[in-house]
C-alpha cells in the first residue's frame, strides 16, 4: 500500500504463537539455508498478525540469525506485505489488463464511494481498506476481487452491493 | 587454468579461464566505463555501462558478469555501444538533480567524469529530479540520496566486506533505494561509520561530512598510525591539510576497499589545536616556548649530566609502539651506546607485549613468525577460528570483518568472551561464564585459563591430537599428556563458572582440525594470562596448529607498531632483531656493528621505571610518542611518581597528559608528515613517506633524535631513514629487504618455516590451573574494561578528534537490565564507581548483553579515567589482578 | 475442438483428492517409472517434443540435459507457478483441481534429474489454491508418494511449497531462485546458467507447472502418443487462457496449431456484444499484439506466432474489441511492468519510470508528438541491455502499439485527450 518504507512500532515484544512456532521449525529443516525462511516467516507472521511490524521484523532476523536489514529489504520489495494494520476486510481490485478490459474501475469507483476511501487507504472505523493491486491471474473470470485472500470473480456493481451488505 | 585468447576492438587479448570480459579488457588498457564494478565486490551487472557488443552477432554483454570465452570477437566503443551508454547516462542524469557546483564529491564524481567523457552536455530528457531528504546529523557521513544512481556498491561493501548489516535496498523498482531499516538515521543503525561506502560511492550520495568543498589538490599514499592491522591509507591533501581519508588501491593490502571510523574519519585529530609545534622548555614552573638549539642543548646536557652523577641507570627510556621502526631502533640505540642503559622500553608493555616475549621464548629458536599465523587473508583458508578476549569489532574492525566474513563463508568460529560481542552473532559456539560472580570470588580471571585447559582436556580424551606434528617439533608431550589426564574437569568447570556442553561444543569444532587462534587483551592482561597463553601454546601444540597455512596465533594488536618495536629492541631484555642482551653472541652482533659496548644485563621494564622512580633511584625519563600519564593505571600514583625526577623529557605530537609534567617538549611528526616504516600485527612491514611537512617548527621524531645524539656528541648518529634502514637490514634478517625498498610501500610476507622447525624442538609446557582467589566481599560487581571502535588505546590522539568528540563524547557505563532494576538506573543516570584503587563517575546505559553482576566501563573517555580504578601491579605477579577487569561497588549519584 | 489431456480429471467431483485421482489413475506410471533408467526418461520426455510452457518454449528434456555431471552438489528442481503474467491464468487449475498430476510429474522429473529436493514456487496471491496445493501435497506424503521413500522405491524426495509475496519478477528464473533464497527477487546475470549453479549455488532445473503435469500423460502414453496432439515442431496440447472481451472467456485445453480466429469465434464465442476486433494479443501482455488482418492467417503455434512477429507466451490470449482505447492500454501495460521492475539496471528501473511519465503526459493531452517518438526511442534503448527479460516484456508490445496503432497516439497529443477518448466511443 502507499508508503511501504517505514515500519510502525507496536512496543509489545512480538513472538510466534504456538501453531506458527511449530511451523517455523518444520519449514526450516526443508532449506539448506535459513535465510530461505525470511519469506515464509513473514508469512506466518502477517497470518498471525494481519501485518507485520518493527518488532516482528526484529524477531524474524533473531530467528533466523540474519540482519534485520535483510529482512525489511524482503518485507518491503514484496508488495505483499502489509507494513501497517489493515482493514477488517481488506478489498484488493485486479487493475491489470484483462480486468481494465472488464471495466474494473467501475468496481473501484463504486467502492471509493461506498466506502469513502482511495485506494491505499483504511477507512475510519477500520473496516475497510482498498488496494488497486497487479494481475491477479483470474483474467478469465474478469473483473475479480479479492477480500481477505478469497476470490470473488466477474463481478460487477450488482454483485458487490450484495457482497458489502454480508460483510456489513 | 587455461588461458583464452579472444579479440577487442581488434586487440588480440589474452586473459586466464574464468575471467570476466571487463577484466581481460583492463589488464590489457581498454578502458571500459562502469559504476558498479568494484574489483573487491561480486560483480553485479545492474548500471548497464560497461555493456560491450559482440561483432559477430551484435548482441551486447555486460563485461563485467560476462566471462571471457576463446574467440570473443568484441567491441567497447561501437556506435551501437556508445548510443547505449549515452542513453544510461541521460537518463541518471535526467533523475539527478543540478548540483554538481556544490557537491562535495566534486571532480571525483564517475557520473560526471563518465558524462563528460560521453559528451553528453544538454540532456533531452527534460530533467525530473527525485528529492530526497539530506542526511547529515552524524558528524561522519552525509547522505544524500537524490543524487543515488543504484549502483549497489554500498549495499554490497555493507554485505560482503564489512559485514555491518547496516543497509539494505528498501522498496523496488523505480522507488527503490538503500536504507537502513525503518529508514532510521544511520547513527540509530548498525552502522559503524566505517566509511566503506562512501569511498566507494561513485556520486555524491555518500561523501564525507566535512568542511571543506571539492576535490583535494593531491592524494598520497600513506599507513594507518591507529591500530595494529597497518591499513593502506590515500590521503587527500589541500594546502597544509588533510582533508580526506580513503582506502588506498593497493593490490594485496591488509584492508582492501575497507576502513573503520578512525581510520576513516578521525584523522581530523591530525589538524587539531593541541598539535605540539613548537619546542617548549619549563622555566618557573611553566612551560615556554623555547629556541630547538636550547632545547636539545638542556635535553643532552640535563642527560649526560644525570649519566655522570648517578650512573647510567638512573635513566630511562620510554619509546614508541607508535612511532616507525628506524625511530625506534636509533631511540634505542642512542639509551644503549650513548648513554649505556639497557632501560629502554614502550608501550607495547601495556598491550600484553611481556607475554609474547613468553611465547616467543618457547617458540623462537624455530622462528617467530612460525607462532605468528602471518596474514590475516589466511583466515580465508583457516579451518577453525577460536578467538579470546579479543573484541575486535571495537579493537580493530578490519580484524573483525575479516572473521565475520570466513564465518560467512561457513568457517567455524569459537569464541571465548564473558560479553557479548560483535561476533558472537557469528560464532558456531560462544563460551562465556555463567551466572553472577559469586560474592568474595574473583573467579573471572580463571575464566581463559580453565577453559582452555578443559577444551585440551576433551580434544586428548578424543585423541583428537596430530602425532606427526609432536614427535617432530615438540618435546615433553608425555608430562603434559599425564598432567592433562589428571586435570580435574569437575573443579576447573565449577572454578571458572563454565557449562561443560559449551566445552564439549567447542572441543567437538576443533576436532580434527588446525587452528587459528585470535588473541586479545581480555585473555592476556588477565592475572592468569601468561598461564592461559602458555595453555593455548599447548593446545596448539597438541593439534599442530603452528607452521600450517592459516593457522596459528593472530595477536590482536592494538598499536600499529607494537611488533616493530619490538622487533626493534626498544624493550629491556633484547636488542634488536629480538637479539638477547644476556647472550654473549647475541651483543657481540650489535656490538660489532656499533662499534661500541652494550651494558650486559636486562635493563628496567615500564613498571619497573615507575617502581625505581617512587624508590627514588630514577632520576631522568626521555619519552617518546607515549603518554603513559592518561594510559597507565593508578594515574595519580604515577604521577607523584614522574614529579619526583629531576629531568623528563617528551617529545610527541600532541599536547597531552605527560607532555604536561616533561621539562623539555621536543614537538615531533605523526606519520603523515615523516618517513618510515611500521610493522603490523601480521609481521608484514610497510614504509610510509611524508605526505605533508611537520607543523610550523615541529620537526620530524628521527631528526630530533640525531640532533640530540649531535649535542650529546654524536653527530654521526644524525641520518635519515634511508641509512638506518640500511643499518637494520644489515643485521636483522627479517628486516633485510626493507633496504631494497624503491616503492613507498613494500611487502613483506610471512615467512613459512617448516622446514627449519625440526632444528629446535618447541616444549610443552606443564599444565597449570587457577588457584581460587578470595577477594574482597565489598566491591561485589566485576567491571570489565574494553576499548570502542571511536577511541584508541588511551585515546591521546582519537581524544582530539572533532568529530568523534562530536559522535561518541561520553562513554557510558553499560550495566544489566536486571542491575539497573535492581539500582533503579535508567539511561542517562549517573553513577559512582569504585574500587580499591580509585573511583570515577559516568552516566549509564542498560545493554541485554551484559549480564548481571557485571559492569562494562569503555576505556578513553574522560582522560582515560577508567584506569583509576585498576592497580598498577606487573601483570605476572602472583597478587597482581590483571588490568582488563576489576573488583567495584556501583552507586547511582 | 477441446481435447482433454491435462483437464481430463478437471470435471471429475473431488477429482483433487489423492483417492478419487488414483481411481483416475493418478501416480499409474510410478512403476513404470522406476523400472526404467534416468536416461530413458530424459529421452522419453525429449522425444515428445515437449516444449517449456511457462512462455519461452524451450525444449524441457534439452534442458535437463544441461545438467553438469558428477558435481557431488545436490540438484535442486522448482516448479515454478508463480503465474504473474497479465492475461495468464491456466497454472492454478492443475493446482486446484488435479494437483496429484503435477505431484506425479514431479516424481518423474526428479528421478530422471537425480533431484531430491523440489521447491514449488507459487504466487502469494493465490491464497487458495496453495492451501489446495499443500492438502495434497500432505496426502502424496501420507501416502508414502513422497518421503523417503517414493511409493517404497529406494528413492528419497521431498517437496516444499514456497510461497511468493508480490512480485512478478520471481516468474523469471533467477529471481525466483533468489526468493527461495530468501532474497529480494532480483535476476541474477547469465551465464551461470541455473542447471550449472542455480538454487544455493547447485544445478537446478526449473520448469513450468504445466510442462511438469505433462510428463505423466508422456510416460505412460509414450512419446509418440503425445506428438499426435499439436504441430510437428509445437507437439500436445496446451491450456489456453482466453479473457477479454469474448463471449466466452476461459480456460481451455486445445492441440498446438489451431487458427487464432477459429478458437475465438467457436470456442469462445466470439467478440463479445457484436462489436468488431481490434487487435488479439496471442500469450500474455508482453506479446507484440496482432490487428485483425494478422490475426486472420496465425495458427496456435511457437513458429506461426514468430513468422508473424509476436510470441507463443504463455497461451493467455486477450481479445481486444473495438471500443478499446490503445493509449490507456498501453498505459495500463507500463504501469504494471514499472509497477514490477526490481529495480536492479538502469535501463529497465530509469527506462521504464520514464516511459511511465511520458504515457502519462500523453494521456493527460500534454504530450507532444516528439514524445512519442522518445518513447518508441526509448523502447529501442531499453530493450535487451538489461539482466533479464523483464523490460523487453514491456517494450517489445509497447513497441508493437506505437507502430501498429500510432494514429492513436498522435490523435492524443493532435486533438487533446478529451476528443481522442471521444472518438473512441
Amino acid at each position: 500500500m502507499s508508503d511501504r518504507s517505514q515500519l510502525i512500532s507496536t512496543g509489545e515484544p512480538f513472538k510466534f504463537d504456538q501453531e506458527r512456532d511449530t511451523e517455523f521449525e518444520r519449514l526450516i529443516k526443508r532449506y539448506p539455508e535459513r535465510e530461505s525462511m525470511i519469506l515464509p516467516a513473514l508469512w506466518l507472521t502477517q497470518e498471525q498478525e494481519g501485518w507485520i511490524s518493527a518488532e516482528a521484523i526484529a524477531y524474524i532476523a533473531d530467528r533466523i540469525g540474519t540482519f534485520a536489514s535483510k529482512v525489511f529489504e524482503c518485507a518491503t520489495f514484496y508488495t505483499m506485505y502489509h507494513l501497517h494494520p489493515m482493514g477488517k476486510y481488506h478489498i484488493c481490485v485486479c487493475r491489470t489488463l484483462s480486468c481494465w478490459l472488464r471495466d474494473k474501475q467501475a468496481i473501484v469507483d463504486y467502492l471509493r464511494d461506498e466506502i469513502g476511501i482511495e485506494p491505499g487507504q483504511k477507512s475510519e472505523d477500520g473496516k475497510f481498506s482498498l488496494e488497486e493491486v497487479e494481475c491477479l491471474g483470474h483474467c478469465g473470470t474478469a473483473p475479480v476481487v479479492q477480500i481477505n485472500g478469497e476470490f470473488h470473480e466477474e463481478m460487477d456493481v450488482e454483485k458487490l452491493t450484495a457482497l458489502l451488505a454480508e460483510l456489513n | 587454468m587455461e588461458t583464452i585468447t579472444l579479440t577487442i576492438n581488434g586487440k588480440r587479448v589474452s586473459c586466464l579461464e574464468g575471467k570476466s570480459i571487463l577484466e581481460a579488457a583492463e589488464a590489457h588498457g581498454i578502458k571500459i566505463p562502469k559504476l558498479c564494478y568494484h574489483h573487491s565486490l561480486k560483480p553485479f551487472g545492474a548500471c548497464r555501462l560497461c555493456l560491450v557488443e559482440d561483432e559477430k552477432t551484435g548482441r551486447l554483454f555486460a563485461s563485467c558478469v560476462t566471462p571471457a570465452a576463446p574467440d570473443m570477437v568484441l567491441l567497447s566503443d561501437s556506435p551501437q555501444v556508445l548510443k547505449h551508454r549515452r542513453n544510461i547516462i541521460s537518463l541518471m542524469m535526467a533523475e539527478h538533480p543540478e548540483s554538481c557546483i556544490v557537491c562535495n564529491k566534486g571532480n571525483r564524481c564517475q557520473l560526471r567524469m563518465i558524462a563528460a567523457e560521453l559528451g553528453i552536455g544538454e540532456n533531452h530528457l527534460y530533467p525530473m529530479p527525485n528529492y530526497k531528504p539530506l542526511e547529515q546529523a552524524n558528524p561522519f557521513i552525509m547522505r544524500d540520496l537524490s543524487k543515488c544512481i543504484l549502483c549497489g556498491k554500498c549495499i554490497r561493501a555493507d554485505h560482503e566486506l564489512v559485514c555491518a548489516g547496516a543497509i539494505d535496498y528498501n522498496s523496488r523498482g523505480f522507488d527503490s533505494r538503500p536504507a537502513t531499516l525503518h529508514e532510521l538515521p544511520l547513527e540509530e543503525s548498525t552502522c559503524t561509520f566505517c566509511g566503506t561506502c562512501v569511498s566507494l560511492c561513485p556520486t555524491g550520495a555518500l561523501s564525507t561530512k566535512t568542511d571543506f568543498a571539492g576535490t583535494p589538490e593531491r592524494e598520497s599514499n600513506s599507513v594507518c598510525g591507529f591500530c595494529g592491522i597497518g591499513c593502506n591509507l590515500t590521503l587527500g591533501i589541500a594546502g597544509n591539510m588533510i582533508v580526506d581519508v580513503n582506502p588506498a588501491h593497493i593490490e594485496n593490502s591488509v584492508n582492501d576497499a575497507t576502513l573503520c571510523v578512525r581510520g576513516h574519519f578521525g584523522h581530523d585529530f591530525l589538524n587539531s589545536t593541541q598539535r605540539l609545534t613548537h619546542p617548549l622548555a619549563r622555566k618557573e614552573k611553566e612551560l615556554v616556548p623555547v629556541s630547538w638549539d636550547n632545547a636539545l642543548e638542556t635535553t643532552a646536557k640535563k642527560l649526560l649530566e644525570i649519566k655522570d652523577q648517578h650512573g647510567p641507570e638512573s635513566i630511562a627510556f620510554l619509546g614508541s609502539s607508535k612511532c616507525s621502526n628506524e625511530e625506534n631502533y636509533l631511540f634505542q640505540k642512542i639509551a644503549r651506546t650513548i648513554i649505556e642503559t639497557n632501560n629502554v622500553d614502550n608501550g607495547g608493555y601495556l598491550s600484553g607485549r611481556l607475554l609474547l616475549d613468553l611465547a616467543e621464548e618457547r617458540t623462537d629458536k624455530a622462528g617467530r613468525f612460525n607462532f605468528f599465523a602471518g596474514p590475516l587473508s589466511g583466515l580465508e583458508q583457516a579451518e577453525v577460528i577460536f578467538v579470546l578476549g579479543a573484541e575486535p569489532d571495537q579493537a580493530a574492525p578490519v580484524l573483525d570483518y575479516y572473521l565475520k566474513r570466513s564465518a560467512k563463508k561457513g568457517t567455524p568460529l569459537i569464541v571465548a568472551n564473558p560479553k557479548k560481542i560483535g561476533l558472537t552473532t557469528s560464532a558456531s559456539c560462544w563460551i562465556h561464564p555463567y551466572g553472577s560472580p559469586k560474592p568474595a570470588q574473583n573467579f573471572f580471571d580463571t575464566f581463559y585459563l580453565e577453559l582452555i585447559n578443559l577444551i585440551s582436556a576433551n580434544l586428548l580424551e578424543k585423541n583428537a591430537i596430530d602425532t606427526s606434528f609432536i614427535s617432530r617439533f615438540t618435546s615433553g608431550y608425555e608430562e603434559y599428556k599425564s598432567d592433562l589426564l589428571s586435570l580435574d574437569q569437575k573443579t576447573s568447570v565449577e572454578k571458572a563458572n563454565l557449562d561443560s556442553r559449551s566445552i564439549k561444543n567447542a572441543a567437538e569444532t576443533l576436532t580434527g582440525k588446525k587452528i587459528t587462534f585470535v588473541v586479545g587483551d581480555g585473555l592476556m592482561l588477565q592475572r592468569y594470562g601468561k598461564e592461559a597463553m602458555e595453555a593455548l601454546l599447548n593446545l596448539a601444540l597438541m593439534t599442530g596448529s603452528i607452521g600450517y597455512k592459516g593457522a596459528g596465533f593472530h595477536i590482536l594488536s592494538k598499536e600499529n607498531n607494537l611488533v616493530g618495536a619490538w622487533d626493534m629492541g626498544t624493550v629491556p631484555g633484547t636488542l634488536p632483531g629480538r637479539l638477547m642482551i644476556n647472550n654473549e653472541n647475541d651483543r657481540n652482533i650489535w656490538e660489532k656493528a656499533w662499534k661500541s659496548k652494550i651494558p650486559q644485563t636486562k635493563g628496567l621494564d615500564l613498571y619497573q621505571m615507575i617502581k625505581k622512580a617512587e624508590e627514588g633511584s630514577l632520576k631522568a625519563i626521555y619519552i617518546m610518542g607515549e603518554n603513559p600519564l592518561r594510559s597507565l593505571p593508578q594515574p595519580n600514583r604515577l604521577l607523584k611518581s614522574f614529579e619526583s625526577l629531576e629531568f623528563v623529557v617528551a617529545q610527541d605530537i600532541l599536547f597531552n597528559e605527560t607532555v604536561n609534567i616533561a621539562d623539555v617538549v621536543l614537538p615531533g611528526a605523526p606519520f603523515s608528515e615523516k618517513a618510515g616504516s611500521f610493522t603490523n600485527m601480521e609481521g608484514k612491514i610497510q614504509c610510509f613517506s611524508p605526505a605533508l611537512p611537520p607543523p610550523k617548527n615541529a620537526k620530524t621524531d628521527l631528526e630530533i633524535l640525531g640532533l640530540v645524539a649531535e649535542k650529546m656528541g654524536a653527530p654521526e648518529y644524525k641520518s635519515n631513514h634511508e641509512d638506518i634502514r640500511k643499518e637494520i637490514s644489515n643485521t636483522i634478517s627479517a628486516y633485510s629487504e626493507t633496504a631494497a625498498c624503491k616503492h613507498p610501500i613494500w611487502i613483506r610476507e610471512k615467512n613459512q618455516l617448516q622446514d627449519n622447525m625440526a632444528e629446535k624442538q618447541i616444549r610443552f609446557s606443564p599444565v597449570t590451573s587457577s588457584s581460587e582467589t578470595v577477594c574482597d566481599d565489598d566491591y561485589p560487581f566485576i567491571a570489565l574494561f574494553g576499548s570502542t571502535r571511536f577511541h584508541l588505546g588511551s585515546g591521546t590522539r582519537t581524544g582530539q578528534s572533532e568529530r568523534i568528540n562530536v559522535f561518541a563524547p561520553q562513554g557510558e557505563i553499560e550495566v544489566s537490565p536486571v542491575d539497573a532494576e535492581k539500582m533503579n538506573l535508567i539511561k542517562d543516570d549517573r553513577i559512582k564507581v569504585t574500587s580499591v584503587t580509585g573511583e570515577l563517575e559516568r552516566t549509564v546505559k542498560v545493554n541485554s548483553n551484559i549480564r548481571s553482576g557485571y559492569i562494562h566501563i569503555p576505556t578513553a573517555y574522560n582522560h582515560n579515567d577508567a584506569r583509576c580504578l585498576i592497580q598498577l601491579v606487573p601483570l605476572l605477579d602472583a597478587d597482581s589482578s590483571g588490568w582488563d577487569s576489576c573488583r567495584v561497588t556501583v552507586e547511582k549519584v | 475442438m477441446e481435447v482433454k489431456i491435462l483437464s481430463a480429471k478437471f470435471d471429475i467431483e473431488d477429482g483433487h483428492k489423492l483417492e478419487i485421482a488414483k481411481q483416475h489413475g493418478a501416480y499409474a506410471t510410478i512403476d513404470k517409472l522406476f523400472s526404467m533408467k534416468p536416461e530413458e526418461v530424459i529421452e522419453e520426455v525429449r522425444n515428445s517434443g515437449l516444449r517449456g510452457r511457462g512462455g519461452a518454449g524451450f525444449p524441457a528434456g534439452v534442458k535437463w540435459g544441461f545438467l553438469p555431471k558428477g558435481t557431488g552438489k545436490p540438484v535442486y528442481l522448482a516448479v515454478n507457478s508463480d503465474e504473474s503474467e497479465p492475461a495468464t491464468f491456466k497454472d492454478r487449475y492443475i493446482l486446484v483441481k488435479d494437483p496429484h498430476m503435477m505431484i506425479e510429474g514431479i516424481i518423474i522429473c526428479s528421478y530422471a534429474i537425480g533431484s531430491h529436493d523440489t521447491y514449488i514456487y507459487i504466487r502469494g496471491e493465490y491464497t487458495s489454491q496453495v492451501k489446495a496445493l499443500q492438502a495434497a501435497i500432505d496426502e502424496a506424503y501420507e501416502a508414502g508418494y513422497l518421503g523417503d521413500k517414493v511409493a517404497g522405491h529406494d528413492f528419497k524426495l521431498e517437496v516444499t511449497v514456497h510461497r511468493g509475496a508480490g512480485a512478478y519478477v520471481c516468474g523469471e528464473e533467477t529471481g525466483l531462485l533468489e526468493s527461495i533464497e530468501g532474497k529480494k527477487g532480483q535476476p541474477r546475470a547469465k551465464p551461470p546458467f541455473p542447471a550449472v549453479a542455480g538454487l544455493y549455488g547447485c544445478p537446478t532445473i526449473i520448469n513450468n507447472v504445466q510442462s511438469i503435469a505433462s510428463l505423466p500423460f508422456i510416460l505412460e502414453k509414450g512419446a509418440e502418443a503425445y506428438k499426435v496432439y499439436g504441430t510437428e515442431k509445437s507437439s500436445g496440447t496446451h491450456l489456453f487462457g482466453i479473457s477479454g472481451h469474448v463471449e466466452k472467456p476461459g480456460m481451455y485445453e486445445l492441440p498446438l496449431g489451431l487458427p487464432l480466429l477459429e478458437v475465438v469465434e467457436k470456442v469462445a464465442g466470439g467478440v463479445w456484444k457484436g462489436r468488431k476486433l481490434k487487435g488479439v494479443i496471442p500469450g500474455g501482455s508482453s506479446t507484440p499484439v496482432l490487428t485483425p488482418e494478422e490475426a486472420k492467417t496465425v495458427t496456435l503455434d511457437y513458429e506461426s506466432m514468430a513468422e508473424h512477429k509476436t510470441m507463443f507466451g504463455s497461451g493467455g490470449i486477450v481479445v481486444l474489441d473495438e471500443t478499446v482505447d490503445m493509449v490507456k492500454l498501453v498505459e495500463n501495460l507500463i504501469y504494471f511492468y514499472h509497477h514490477e521492475s526490481c529495480g536492479q539496471c538502469t535501463p529497465c528501473r530509469e527506462g521504464l519510470g520514464w516511459m511511465l511519465k511520458i504515457i502519462k503526459k500523453v494521456v493527460r493531452g500534454e504530450g507532444e508528438i516528439s514524445d512519442i517518438d522518445l518513447l518508441s526511442e526509448l523502447c529501442d534503448n531499453i530493450e535487451m541491455k538489461t539482466v533479464c527479460v523483464l523490460s523487453a516484456a514491456c517494450t517489445m508490445p509497447v513497441r508493437s502499439y506505437l507502430t501498429k496503432f500510432r494514429h492513436e497516439f498522435d490523435a492524443y497529443v493532435s486533438e487533446g485527450a478529451s476528443t481522442a477518448e471521444a472518438n473512441q466511443e
